[in-house]
């Protein structure tokens, strides 16, 4: 059941009909419900995969948390020595995490990554003019594995830290790791701040069911305006790229950026609005991200909740390691004092993006994303001080609005790079679809007929144009602070019928006809 | 607004929508369900729904009509002109693509209970029995609940609650709609076959230039097939041939003409079953395996046959020797003769040899015959007396353009060797030189003349000097001679700019930029009446045969030209050879001509006969 689709709709309206006509106390039961519903109608394999990794990292929580009730009443009990106590069982808490981590992490390479890396192990066989071929074990693809992967483990890195106690109630922990609404494309939400929510038994709110079905309409309209107009003819100049020149190339990735965004925060803010309207507000995931200054500032925009689980689970614990410490003081006396205190935060972050790179696939290109965005990151604190000395010496203050407007353009401009690498399949394309922009851009073949070459028609331009032209208003409008829901609000009730109207009709169209709802470029993974 | 009066407003809006967009739905009507209020578009909406549309066309038009074609589409290439003149009756062609026996059945019981109904021709393909009872699914695919039987209420309202993109696509393409067919638009209303225009106007000769068009129409199917609805199918004919029996009603059963590709996809036995099982509830015409079965150019793809084959269909049934047909084409079955009939079909199929119905028949292109050539278009007395010579010598029998009109359409002979050899333009020159050298030589030839300039030599606007051109008195003289055929090269649609006044010059007879379709039409339909009047009234006929100005033509000019009734038509392409099928009028579209030089020699001249 795709969640841009009629059933999804008819579904979740019953789902919410339900929620709010039982008891308080029995309303996450509903809510356990609906998801079991939602992930059986994909797959039964998968729901009992779900169900294995929420029965293990159930009993690992629980497991956990009564080591450190051990520790604290062994190292509370008279004459013991509280700090070797503490030592002794941070060394056995740490291995029972770190086993459980692993198990958590290896069943998603095995589902995720094994075949290709198998068939990489293939290349080489037959590079090697060896006969023996693995074979390719061909496993569905959990839906959301990802992301419920990552948010049990955040869980349990916070069970382990002590910062949340562990769900004794299963069915309870159940709904937090298998939530449907977060299932298709996250986000990866904290058990601190959803939990409370999900198990609260939500009265009713107006104004949070507003929202919630506007946020859905916005999303909707993102996805299937945009996203899915745009997918075809991005896949076209991407699976044949050698038959278009470089000018069309970078034109399909400035709209594959484009695409990626009403796709994925299209249909984060669906399963958000969803979600409001069980009254369970979901963590943001996007803030406007091709409005950022920098690219870091980027990725404190874009998918926010990975962003700040690979910060909490990754980059902390990397950057105030005694290792990489250590590395660091080494460094100093060779690359100098400046850069020595830079080698432990540039690391972190090289090897927070290699991740990302990994999370979102296993082939060298998604890499070759992950440290286009680390190096980049690590590189402008490098360059920090010369470029403020720069900019000084020019005599361009950094707050002037035609500096923001350039620092704007260039951060688009290195995350377009970027997708190079993050939508090709292989590295080599992305390198050859690069090659082809610099080297043969072909300005003689620009001109009308080159928009018109590679799937789009005019009516699609058109779509794309004035849907476009909506989402930069809306978001510029965003970006200066104004609440476009609570201004919308305020208006006169024929602007707000209007609005409705057209946002209602335009989905309508869509869904009524012969619509195959496309599948989200985020829910594969 | 509070939000809880805007989570009110949400429904009502959701309604609103629901409302508007099937008003909407009504209005535009892409299935023709509603009648069609604003754009009455059958063709289009025959297109989307042929099961719906043209239940909708009859509702309203049936009083035009007593007789029908039930069928799929193989049922498509019967002419209701030809069935009316053979049967004296008023047909609608009710076939409809991707329909099975139970359609049929809905069809003819609801025909026969709402009109008055003289003759049914039940036309069976293979696919019968291959499918039984699908579609329903589908609005595109959905008979009328009408016929069906199913709920009214329902179907109306699954239509008007479709998506509106289909209603916003048919006013999209009634902006890109022209006058010959498009895939969106593809039926002729009045009579309801397809629209085949197009097709029909194709040039059809060197059957690897046909394969190269049509790879993968022709795809040979797998061996081995079943026909898992024989049984429902004999059991719907039975059930329409009762209903017409009730009312008195002619029925008349054909299974049509299939490609051999498909027809040998079958088991022989699942053949045989299906064969039987029909004559068993029923006697009938059968075309299914005969020789033009393997010889796709009878064909437009694997599962539809030309619609000049449904013309031959009909001469076998009705006897119309005027139109040729092969040997072994067709057979009347009935429940005595069945099993001897498909015992002699399997043991020794109907083929026939190539040779026996094609014919390449090279055209030459002549223009001057001057004392002293200047140019490519003109060759000197001496140079075309010795190609002439070279012709005779060689065992060459000059042909008529109705030499091969005979063939194709009559079942006439061509001579061995046979070339055409052809003038355009119609001058003096012609008259001295080229006629009394073919007469010595016993060679034939044809002359296309431009009709304005017939015994002209200045241009008619300006009075500018051109080459003579000879008058009807020489014309009359050749002709009567039976040496020379003058025909067509358009009244006056090959002028030369300089020498003309006015803004709209004709050089060829393809359309002027920006012209459209009606007054294009007018202007050729009016050089062809031009010249057949003073054809007629000079030399007694007609014209038969059209040489392109210039070469240059459309596919809206060819179809425009016969639709005139010029059944053969020059171009000066040489990119196929001419090959002749008989029973295929486009195998005279467009034929290829060679032009003969001064500088051409006899090799050459061989070359181009030989291939």
């Amino acid at each position: 059941m795709s969640v841009n689709s009629a059933a999804f709709l008819l579904f979740l309206a019953v789902a919410v009909a339900v929620y709010y006509l039982v008891p308080k106390r029995g309303r996450y039961l509903v809510l356990l419900a609906a998801s079991a519903f939602f992930y059986l109608c994909y797959s039964l394999k998968a729901a009992i995969y779900l169900l294995f990794t929420v029965a293990a990292t159930y009993g690992a929580a629980l497991g956990l948390g009564a080591l450190r009730r051990r520790e604290r009443a062994e190292a509370a009990a008279e004459g013991a020595d509280a700090a070797a106590v503490r030592r002794v069982w941070l060394r056995r808490r740490r291995l029972a995490l770190t086993a459980i981590l692993v198990l958590n992490f290896t069943t998603l390479a095995l589902f995720k990554y094994l075949d290709s890396w198998l068939g990489t192990a293939n290349s080489v066989l037959a590079l090697a003019g060896l006969s023996f071929r693995f074979r390719p074990l061909e496993l569905l693809l959990p839906l959301g594995i990802s992301f419920y992967i990552f948010q049990t483990s955040g869980y349990l890195i916070d069970v382990y830290r002590g910062k949340v106690e562990p769900e004794r109630h299963f069915l309870k922990y159940a709904l937090f790791a298998a939530y449907f609404p977060q299932m298709i494309q996250g986000s990866i939400n904290r058990f601190q701040k959803l939990q409370p929510q999900l198990i609260g038994g939500n009265e009713f709110s107006a104004d949070q069911f507003k929202y919630g079905v506007q946020l859905m309409i916005w999303g909707m309209l993102k996805k299937l305006l945009i996203a899915d107009t745009l997918a075809p003819a991005v896949t076209e100049v991407f699976d044949h790229f050698t038959q278009y020149s470089g000018a069309v190339i970078l034109l399909a990735v400035v709209l594959y950026c484009l695409q990626l965004y009403c796709d994925f925060s299209g249909g984060t803010d669906l399963v958000r609005g969803a979600s409001q309207l069980f009254g369970v507000e979901m963590m943001e995931n996007f803030r406007r991200p091709y409005f950022a200054h920098t690219v870091d500032e980027f990725w404190r925009r874009w998918h926010i909740s990975l962003g700040e689980w690979m910060k909490d689970y990754l980059f902390y614990p990397l950057a105030l390691s005694k290792g990489l410490n250590r590395l660091g003081k080494a460094l100093r006396p060779v690359v100098g004092p400046r850069l020595g205190k830079l080698a432990v935060p540039c690391i972190s972050t090289l090897v927070v993006f290699l991740m990302v790179g990994i999370w979102q696939g296993p082939g060298l290109s998604n890499i070759a994303y992950g440290l286009w965005n680390g190096g980049l990151m690590s590189l402008a604190m490098i360059a920090q001080p010369a470029s403020v000395k720069l900019r000084e010496r020019l005599g361009i203050g950094h707050e002037t609005r035609w500096f923001r407007v350039v620092q704007v353009a260039r951060t688009f401009a290195l995350v377009v790079v970027g997708r190079y690498f993050s939508r090709s399949s292989q590295l080599l394309q992305a390198l050859r679809m690069l090659k082809r922009t610099v080297c043969s851009f072909g300005w003689r073949s620009l001109g009308p007929d080159a928009l018109f070459s590679f799937g789009l028609t005019p009516v699609n331009w058109a779509v794309l144009l004035i849907s476009t032209a909506v989402l930069v208003a809306v978001s510029a409008l965003q970006e200066r602070g104004i609440p476009i829901r609570k201004t919308l609000e305020k208006k006169h009730w024929a602007i707000q019928f209007t609005v409705l109207f057209v946002g209602i009709l335009v989905i309508y169209v869509f869904l009524s006809g012969d619509y195959i709802p496309a599948g989200y470029v985020y829910e594969s993974i | 607004m509070s939000s809880k009066k805007w989570l009110v407003m949400l429904p009502l809006t959701l309604l609103l929508v629901m409302g508007c967009c099937a008003v909407f739905n009504m209005l535009i009507d892409p299935f023709g369900v509603f009648g069609d209020p604003i754009l009455d578009w059958y063709s289009y909406n025959e297109t989307n729904n042929p099961r719906v549309a043209k239940l909708a066309w009859l509702d309203e038009h049936y009083q035009q009509y007593d007789s029908y074609v039930i069928g799929s589409s193989s049922a498509a290439s019967y002419n209701v002109e030809e069935l009316n003149d053979y049967l004296d009756a008023s047909f609608y062609n009710l076939f409809v693509y991707g329909c099975d026996t139970r359609d049929y059945r809905d069809f003819a019981a609801y025909v026969l209970e709402h009109y008055t109904v003289k003759n049914i021709v039940l036309n069976l393909g293979i696919n019968e029995a291959v499918y039984y009872d699908e579609g329903e699914d589908d609005l595109n695919g959905r008979m009328h609940a009408k016929a069906s039987g199913r709920s009214l209420p329902l179907f109306y309202l699954e239509y008007a609650l479709t998506t509106t993109l289909q209603s916003v696509e048919k006013l999209a393409f009634r902006l890109r709609d022209t006058e010959l067919p498009q895939v969106f638009d593809v039926f002729l209303v009045e009579s309801g076959c397809y629209d085949k225009r197009v097709r029909d106007v194709e040039k059809i000769g060197d059957p690897a230039v046909y394969d190269r068009a049509y790879t993968g129409e022709f795809s040979t199917s797998e061996q081995g097939g079943q026909l898992p609805y024989v049984k429902e199918c004999a059991q719907m004919v039975a059930e329409i041939r009762d209903l017409c029996a009730e009312r008195g009603v002619n029925l008349m059963v054909i299974t049509s003409p299939v490609y051999a590709g498909q027809w040998n996809a079958y088991e022989e036995s699942a053949l045989r079953a299906y064969k039987t099982a029909l004559a068993e509830v029923t006697d009938y015409w059968d075309f299914s395996c005969t020789p033009i079965s393997y010889d796709n150019r009878y064909f437009y793809d694997q599962t539809h046959f030309r619609n000049a084959v449904g013309t031959m269909v009909l001469a076998e049934i009705f006897g119309n020797d005027q139109v040729w047909r092969p040997e072994r084409f067709g057979a009347w079955i009935t429940a005595g003769n069945c099993q001897t009939y498909l015992d002699g079909l399997f043991s020794d199929p109907p083929t026939a040899k190539v040779e026996d119905y094609t014919a390449d028949v090279p055209v030459l292109l002549y223009h001057s015959i001057v004392e002293e050539p200047g140019s490519y278009l003109e060759v000197s007395p001496e140079t075309f007396d010795a190609q002439m010579r070279f012709l005779a010598e060689n065992g060459y029998h000059a042909v008529t353009t109705q030499e091969l009109i005979d063939y194709v359409y009559h079942g006439g002979e061509l001579p061995d060797k046979p070339v055409l050899i052809s003038f355009d333009d119609g001058y003096q020159n012609n008259y001295d030189y080229a006629w009394p050298i073919l007469r010595e030589h016993d060679l034939k030839a044809t002359i296309y003349a431009i009709g304005v300039s017939v015994g002209h030599d200045r241009y008619k606007d300006t009075q500018f000097e051109m080459t003579p051109h000879f008058g009807f008195e020489e014309a009359r003289r050749m002709v009567e001679s039976g040496v020379i055929d003058v025909q067509s090269h358009t009244y006056d649609m090959h002028q030369w700019p300089p020498f003309e006044s006015g803004d709209r010059i004709r050089q060829t007879m393809a359309p002027l930029e920006g012209e459209i379709y009606d007054d294009y039409a007018a202007a050729l339909n009016r050089d062809v009446a031009a010249y057949n009047q003073i054809a007629k009234k000079e030399l007694g006929y007609e014209f038969t045969s059209l040489a392109f100005p210039g070469g240059d033509y459309t596919t809206l000019t060819e179809v425009l030209v016969h639709q005139a009734g010029i059944p053969v038509t020059m171009s000066t392409r040489t990119d196929s050879r001419n090959i002749l099928v008989r029973g295929l009028p486009q195998s005279l579209y467009a034929l290829s001509r060679w032009s003969v030089m001064e500088e051409t020699t006899q090799a050459d001249l061989l070359e181009v006969l030989n291939g």
